[in-house]
């Protein structure tokens, strides 16, 4: 029988869980690092003081406000929004879908000021520690995680507490050193996605981690965070961010353990952050509806590790796998090409030809497609991915479109109205026409050859 | 559009350089322009690339929490004045 309440943190309540580098007004400017009982305290003052309603957007960008909000809402009985991003839109639309729902944020993020929010800087959570853990419904649902979906209208990935405690559980085993040491933790990525909220956010209340507030974005940023905190230190990111690390040429802190998800990582790349860390780098395999599943020391390995707990099985057409575990919600289908070897291991053998990732979102280049072909005055047109040149960072989506009477202009319009702007073509180049075959047919190996043709011509 | 100076041109050809952007010519970029949201429409992974490429050629070190690195990246005006006012080579 599994239990039908889990606890809020499996932490000591002496144990330090985060580390506060910015000053918040909600917490009187203190900095320096919370133990768990003052962070148990603090999240029961803030769920007293939220307004009623079933759903809270949490845009908190501050990680350690993010996860007060984060377990008041939970606390409350609300269920935390987590959108892709912070747009005006993005909250507006969320607000319409979920009826009775309210933004909650810490100042930083510009809020329609017709929407319900509460900023929880304009707040005192100041007060007595608490010792006694509260304990949630293992079927509650705590969170809703949304996958930047390309059709324009994003998918909602639930998450009841059981998957949040379970999966969490299973990652502090696989993803993070062995002992009981207590590591520093910096992460790159925002709490909101489901690789910042796994690892930043929901490991630190079941591991033995203590995780600074901030969120660093360039190399020098992240140098001088690292070295305000102690080490141990754990550094959880993303190649993008890994890649601008290593090439910035600045010498940085040792960290002894390194998190990477949310795009492929080059073997070279993981040796390279190696020893400029002096560290291990484990390279994680996910998704947001399934969150972590695998893993690789991608230096030394290319097969990944299944985490014990998740089952994959081969769908009957032979397309992809099922995975299932007794802690998610429902089945998902794994559309990447993988092949199994035994022993819970897999080798990743290509990605899926319509699911493409840019910068940690998924999006599908059929919808893209559609959308394309949806605009108004085009007669033809391909939204694909180029190849991945060595010398870039970032690989994005590329367009070719036939449409006389439109201009490149009003289809990026189009586009940004219906997409997340990281899947929004670059380049996007019209063409005359496109080399398709007598029968309609537009092999990749054509379509690259005349990409690479127009697009030398286009050059300046 | 502003007259671009050739400061600012040589930025704009790292900027079209560092971000892919080769549907866009150096000299089309309005240095008055907003490089992120509405304007160019750059994001913050380009904002990692544009100061990976600024420190690569001139020696800069950007910081987010520095308020002279939010205000460099409004434009390209600005984000040229901020390179030569720190640059070390």
């Amino acid at each position: 029988m599994f239990p039908s309440v889990l606890p809020l943190s499996l932490r000591d309540p002496d144990a330090w869980i985060s580390h506060c580098t910015q000053p918040q007004p909600a917490l009187g400017g203190q900095l320096g690092p919370v133990r768990c009982a003052d962070f148990i305290g603090q999240v029961t003052r803030l769920a007293e003081q939220l307004p009623t309603g079933k759903f809270a957007i949490n845009l908190c960008e501050n990680r350690y406000l993010f996860t007060l909000a984060f377990c008041a809402v939970i606390l409350k009985r609300q269920t935390n929004l987590l959108p892709q991003n912070r747009a005006e839109a993005t909250q507006a639309s969320l607000l319409e879908q979920y009826a009775d729902a309210y933004v909650l944020h810490d100042g930083s993020a510009v809020i329609a000021t017709d929407l319900p929010h509460l900023n929880i800087n304009t707040l005192n959570l100041l007060g007595e520690p608490c010792h006694d853990i509260p304990q949630i419904d293992t079927d509650f649902l705590a969170a809703i995680a949304f996958t930047s979906g390309s059709t324009g209208q994003p998918k909602a990935n639930l998450k009841p507490w059981q998957t949040l405690v379970e999966s969490s559980l299973i990652n502090a085993r696989f993803m993070l050193p062995a002992g009981d040491r207590c590591y520093s933790v910096l992460a790159t990525v925002p709490a909101q996605h489901m690789w910042g909220l796994e690892t930043s956010v929901l490991l630190p209340l079941f591991s033995n981690l203590c995780v600074a507030d901030a969120r660093p974005l360039f190399p020098q940023d992240v140098r001088l965070a690292l070295a305000a905190l102690a080490a141990p230190r754990v550094l959880i990111s993303t190649p993008v961010h890994l890649r601008a690390l290593l090439l910035s040429g600045l010498t940085v802190p040792p960290v002894a353990h390194i998190l990477c998800a949310t795009a492929p990582l080059p073997a070279s790349l993981a040796s390279g952050v190696e020893a400029l860390f002096k560290g291990e780098l484990m390279e994680v395999f996910g998704c947001s509806e399934v969150g972590s599943m695998a893993c690789r020391r991608t230096a030394q390995q290319d097969m990944w590790r299944v985490f014990d707990g998740l089952d994959f099985t081969p769908l009957e057409n032979g397309d992809g796998y099922h995975i299932s575990a007794s802690h998610l919600p429902s089945s998902q289908i794994l559309s990447d090409n993988i092949e199994w070897l035994g022993g819970r291991q897999f080798r990743l053998l290509g990605r899926s030809d319509d699911m493409i990732e840019v910068a940690g979102k998924r999006g599908s280049i059929q919808e893209m497609n559609k959308i394309l072909l949806s605009a108004p005055g085009v007669a033809d047109g391909a939204v694909f991915m180029p190849e991945q040149a060595a010398t870039r960072n970032i690989t994005r989506p590329a367009a070719l479109v036939v449409a006389p009477t439109s201009t490149k202009a009003a289809l990026v319009a189009h586009f940004a109205k219906h997409l997340d702007p990281v899947f929004i073509p670059r380049p996007l180049l019209l063409v005359e026409s496109l080399p398709r075959e007598e029968n309609g047919k537009l092999p990749r190996g054509k379509l690259l050859a005349f990409f690479e043709q127009v697009r030398v011509k286009s050059q300046p | 559009m502003a007259e671009q100076t050739s400061a600012q041109l040589e930025v704009a050809e790292l900027l079209v350089e560092a971000l892919n952007l080769e549907d866009i010519s150096a000299a089309e970029i309005d240095p008055q322009e907003a490089l992120f949201g509405a304007g160019l429409g750059l994001d913050s992974i380009d904002a990692l690339e544009i100061a990976l490429a600024i420190s690569q050629k001139y020696g800069v070190q950007m910081q987010a929490d520095d308020q002279n690195t939010r205000s460099a990246f409004a434009n390209l005006a600005t984000l040229t004045d901020f390179i030569h006012a720190h640059a070390t080579k």
